[in-house]
């Protein structure tokens, strides 16, 4: 019985690959298009920062002990979600807790290490905050296209489905960060 | 526990404590406000970016900064643990919009390339997926891949081969641990028992049906199988796992991975286990096992460049069976039952140089030593193989990427078998085996049309020299969507088996006298030969849905056939009829393989995967019809669905629900198999898992009684272990 229910069971079965295969489930994919987007852009990013601060040394040697807070700070509005206080959490940068500020606007930036400018932040903050922190040792990090010409030291961009990014050596050179080579022969480079 | 530890448990605790909605009922934060790809890739006009998938967050609002955490963050947060696990190097390649088609294979072309691009049917079994189907051998965790058929004919053999043809012996799939082959010459198969590894050190596992053979040579004829393990970087640290269960008697593994300088990375492992028998009714089955191994791999990363891998097994175990065996005196048919030995040993060293991502060559020598002592049955095989690869990729001009390499191996073997079952002439027996392959992927198009082109060259002991081409072309209209074709041929050289053996087989009747068919080799074999067509769909159709099609027709000549001859009579009035090996058959086999996955939630992922098969196979006039009946012992339809599914940030729910078809050749009904695991984890490195396997029925057979060496097929039962894994 079981056998007979099984077989008729499996054409069914056919029958339904074959409905799912047929062109028609272009309408299905409709449907689903207007859901929720699975994307892991600001982890990617999240991720990266946390990493430039392990590959990208400043002058002063600064943070130095290990009481001192390795710093990231935000302008504007954090995209990042739960990421980087999850990272900040749970990682250390040689042996430094990380700590986030994030600031409404330039005149609260404090000293920092890294300096993150996100893409919804209006062009002319961008530049006023660059300036603000010329000559001040702070790695400048953005994901605006131009970033680098502005003055900013890297700049994240996507390409085919990667998040990818662009340094600017001037600009690094600016600030006195000396960045290593294992993140200099990933990064596309603006001014050569 | 580190400080890590302690501020990753704060982190939890805090959202176990604030949760304030069950994990089912939340939203992935800023759902709502996510536009849909499309619109945000028409507003942003990001430079770089190349696709539609760039900035889909652009107007992304962030999520509201309130604590209450749930399942989908639990969710995001673990895959930003294993981003933070990668290099550099990996990050960048890491896709934005996870996608099945950016998966990674290197197994399509021998180089690094994707899913999405490759123009062959491949399905790729990550870690994860393994551990998440419960599963504790090899085999097992094959069931979940489409076009590929998996049954069990007692607790330490399978039957295991892609597009049909499944059978113990002779199942045309070619096997590779790390590049290692495992397939044996003895029989054209593979001895699964002895192919085991820590299931946790699997990178993943790639599977191609279909010819791979253009690349991989001969007796990759109906798809190829590749294991890949993890670099000892990847593997830092203590594993422990130990568990028991009602088939899974006992096991413990242990592996610790450590560094001696920036450069170089190790890990060592031990493992034991002992199954239970499967059932025979009405008797007590001896199909129980036991075995223990033990490994190391070292790796050498002096500079960008240059990779050397060093990696060697042991192993060293007992695997019951009952065989019916023929005798020459009444009553013709006796039972044994026997704990048949096996051990091996194998070292691997591989060195990888890359000048850049396109121009890269890489060098691999192993040895492999297998024994395998059947005692009462009256046979032992010790068997060893050297070999030695080699391989080169560069592109030519800006459209061209060609590879080439070749290779050498050296198999010898020594068989100890007791006439009159089992006589092996010659007993000891060396065999060489040259080859080369080239292969050209021309861009035809940029981004758009691909054309590869190319041929193994063999010359091997049995057949002398085989040549196996394919032609393949790929069209990507965009990062969505990948259409492919392909026409190959690929050889299935003759196995020792079939042209040095003659076995004699339980005799086909006992009145008026008894009459033993007797399987008689045949030195003059040629090689199996297919040519198969094969063409490919695969749909990324929503960043959460995926599905990957293949149809292919295969056909197949001189398909080995056994051909009775005129009986000859034996000492004490039996009878012998010799049943000669030749090369007689031909047959297609036809059918389609879907895999649909579909993540449904950040937390809940759905797995389908749908075969269907159809073998037809056609003796000429004057050949015994019976050898027709190999038809019947692949299953027509088969169907696979897996839901995994994360409650929180601590529990794992797994389901499986499968159904195989009949297989009329040995009589063996169809079957529904469930399988549940569920799995706690209390704190970051401690699992607990509960998995309860083939829950639908006490037992069910899976595949027919062996034709040649007796065995006996007994059926699986219903089980359910509990294991419990530590990570430091």
């Amino acid at each position: 019985m079981l056998a007979v229910f099984a077989r008729r069971w499996s054409w069914w079965l056919t029958a339904a690959a074959i409905v799912v295969v047929c062109p028609g489930s272009a309408l299905l994919a409709q449907q689903f298009d207007s859901t929720e987007v699975l994307n892991r852009e600001y982890d990617l990013k999240a991720v990266f920062l946390y990493k430039f601060g392990r590959y990208v040394q400043r002058p002063n040697g600064s943070p130095g002990k290990a009481d001192e807070a390795f710093i990231i700070g935000i302008i504007g509005t954090d995209p990042f979600g739960k990421a980087l206080d999850y990272i900040a959490a749970t990682q250390r940068i040689e042996g430094n807790k990380i700590v986030i500020y994030r600031w409404r606007d330039v005149s609260e930036i404090k000293p920092c290490h890294i300096l993150f400018l996100p893409r919804t932040l209006d062009a002319r903050t961008q530049r006023a905050a660059i300036e603000a922190t010329a000559n001040q040792h702070v790695l400048v990090v953005g994901e605006t296209p131009g970033f680098c010409q502005q003055g900013g030291v890297i700049n994240f961009f996507i390409a085919e489905n990667n998040v990818k990014f662009e340094i600017s050596l001037k600009a690094a050179q600016r600030q006195q960060l000396t960045i290593s080579s294992s993140l200099l022969k990933l990064a596309r480079l603006v001014d050569q | 526990m580190d400080t890590k530890g302690v501020a990753r448990a704060c982190v939890l605790v805090a959202a176990a404590v604030m949760s304030c909605q069950p994990a089912w009922a939340s939203q992935w934060p800023g759902t709502q406000s996510a536009p849909s790809s499309q619109a945000a890739a028409a507003a942003s006009g990001f430079a770089g970016s190349e696709t539609s998938f760039d900035s889909s967050a652009a107007q992304q609002e962030p999520a509201p900064a309130t604590p209450s955490q749930n399942g989908a963050d639990e969710a995001k947060l673990r895959g930003l643990d294993d981003l933070l696990k990668k290099d550099l190097a990996e990050l960048a390649r890491t896709p934005v919009v996870s996608q099945v088609l950016e998966t990674h294979v290197t197994t399509v072309n021998r180089t690094e390339s994707t899913v999405g691009k490759s123009p062959a049917a491949v399905f790729v079994i990550t870690n994860e997926m393994i551990r998440r189907s419960g599963a504790k051998t090899i085999p097992d965790v094959l069931r979940m891949v489409p076009g590929v058929q998996v049954a069990r004919i007692d607790a330490n053999k399978w039957a295991v081969s892609a597009r049909g043809s499944n059978l113990r012996w002779s199942n045309k799939l070619l096997v590779q641990i790390d590049g290692r082959t495992v397939y044996t010459p003895l029989y054209a198969g593979v001895f699964w028992d002895v192919q085991d590894l820590v299931l946790e050190d699997i990178e993943r596992i790639e599977v191609i049906r279909g010819p791979g053979a253009a690349v991989w040579g001969s007796n990759a004829v109906n798809g190829v199988i590749n294991i890949i393990t993890k670099s000892s970087k990847d593997t830092q640290g203590v594993f422990l796992e130990t568990g028991v269960g009602t088939e899974e008697l006992g096991f413990a593994t242990a592996r610790y991975g450590g560094r001696a300088g920036a450069d170089l990375s190790y890990r060592v492992y031990g493992k034991w286990f002992e199954r239970d028998a499967g059932v025979l009714p009405g008797q007590t089955a001896q199909d129980d096992w036991r075995q223990a191994r033990t490994g190391f791999r070292l790796d050498y990363t002096p500079d960008g460049c240059n990779t050397m891998t060093l990696q060697g097994d042991y192993y060293n175990g007992y695997s019951g069976e009952q065989a019916r065996y023929p005798i020459l005196d009444p009553p013709y048919v006796t039972q044994l039952s026997t704990d048949m030995h096996a051990s091996g040993q194998n070292i691997l060293y591989r060195w990888t140089h890359s000048l850049d991502d396109e121009h890269q060559w890489h060098i691999q020598l192993y040895y492999d030593r297998t024994e395998r002592d059947w005692g009462t049955l009256g046979f032992a095989e010790d068997r060893q193989a050297l070999d030695v690869d080699f391989q080169h990729q560069f592109p030519l001009g800006y459209r061209q990427k060609i590879v080439w390499g070749f290779g050498y191996r050296l198999m010898q073997d020594w068989i100890t078998s007791v006439p009159p079952n089992f006589v092996y002439d010659p007993a000891q027996r060396s065999d060489n085996l040259f080859s080369y392959f080239i292969q050209d992927e021309i861009t035809l198009s940029e981004d758009l049309w691909f054309l590869t082109l190319g041929s193994k060259f063999e010359h091997n002991d049995y057949t002398n020299f085989e040549f196996q081409p394919t032609v393949r072309l790929l069209f990507t209209p965009d990062q969505r969507h990948s259409l492919w074709g392909a026409v190959s041929r690929a050889v299935r050289i003759p196995s020792r088996t079939e042209e040095d053996a003659r076995i004699l087989l339980l005799p086909i009747s006992l009145s008026p006298a008894p009459v033993f068919p007797v399987v008689v080799g045949n030195r003059e074999l040629s090689a199996i030969d297919l040519l198969a067509y094969e063409v490919g769909f695969r749909e990324q159709m929503t960043e959460r849905l995926a599905w990957d099609l293949a149809v292919f027709f295969h056909r197949y000549e001189k398909v080995v056939t056994r051909q009775p001859g005129t009986p000859i009579a034996g000492p004490g009035g039996v009878w012998f009829l010799p049943l000669r090996t030749g090369n007689a058959m031909d047959g297609e086999v036809y059918g389609f393989e879907l895999a649909v996955d579909y993540q449904a939630r950040p937390d809940w992922r759905i797995d389908v995967a749908y075969t269907f098969l159809q073998m037809a196979l056609h003796t000429p006039p004057g050949i015994d019809p019976l050898n027709e009946a190999a038809e019947g012992q692949s299953p027509r339809n088969q169907l696979y669905l897996q839901s995994s599914w994360d409650l929180g940030r601590n529990w794992e729910l797994d389901w499986i629900w499968r159904y195989v078809d009949s297989l009329p050749a040995f009589g063996v009904p169809s079957y529904f198999v469930m399988d549940l695991r569920a799995a706690w984890r209390p704190r970051k490195n401690l699992e607990l898992a509960v998995v309860g396997r083939n829950l639908l029925d006490s037992a069910h057979l899976e595949f027919g009684d062996d034709f040649f060496a007796g065995t006996i097929a007994t059926e699986v039962r219903r089980s359910v272990f509990g294991q419990l894994t530590w990570r430091y």
